[in-house]
């Protein structure tokens, strides 16, 4: 692994778990929006997760590299 | 070596994740991902709303395989990848696997939500430690 990707999953792991602290905090803000999140700061967030990524992309950003996630009201049940 | 989880209250049952970063070797992508520990799924399996964001073409991706799961059945590309995660210490940690790509349509929108899985082929290598009234989860080897 390099220096790159290891400085990159500690970073990833930092935004995740701010993303998981924050999940109320935000849900006031961005009530059943997906939000991208890097650097423990809302980037952007929009109600279509396909308009999302191509508005990260026409800023020039990565999504592949960014934390997006769905701020759903009520929790996700799924059986996978 | 301890690799740290995080339990995401998003979830009904609240859910064990782990961050990751992958390398899709075929596709010449990296990308970031929270994955489920899914000690029910087979495979480690990409899904629709990564897709979307990870922005994957599988057109010339080799031919798909099919899986069970309670929806039906879905198809799905297998792809070689390796799979980074970090160790409490901070040490990386590399695995080498063929991660699978979903190419079924989408059935429904809210599908989207679903995360992406780490699955048995990658979770059969550690112990998987998980207590939710503890609130702690990790792997281990």
């Amino acid at each position: 692994m390099s220096e790159d990707v290891a400085i990159a999953l500690t970073d990833f792991n930092k935004d995740f778990q701010w993303f998981l602290r924050s999940r109320d905090e935000l849900l006031l803000k961005y009530e059943d929006k997906w939000v991208a999140i890097h650097s423990k700061k809302v980037l952007d967030t929009d109600e279509n997760l396909t308009t999302l990524v191509k508005r990260l992309k026409a800023k020039g950003l990565k999504p592949e590299q960014i934390l997006v996630q769905f701020l759903s009201k009520e929790p996700i049940e799924a059986i996978l | 070596m301890k690799i740290p989880g995080y339990i995401n209250y998003g979830y009904r049952p609240p859910a064990p994740f782990v961050a990751a970063a992958i390398l899709l070797r075929q596709l010449n992508m990296r990308a970031r991902l929270p994955l489920l520990l899914d000690t029910g799924a087979s495979n480690t399996m990409i899904l629709w709303g990564d897709i979307e964001r990870l922005g994957i073409d599988t057109s010339k991706m080799k031919p798909e395989r099919e899986f069970s799961g309670l929806g039906g059945l879905i198809g799905a590309k297998p792809t070689a990848s390796t799979i980074s995660l970090r160790s409490d210490k901070g040490e990386p940690i590399e695995e080498n696997v063929e991660v699978h790509i979903v190419t079924s349509a989408c059935p429904h929108p809210k599908l989207k939500l679903l995360p992406s899985i780490l699955g048995r082929d990658i979770i059969n290598k550690y112990i998987l430690n998980y207590s939710y009234d503890a609130g702690k989860v990790h792997l281990e080897k």
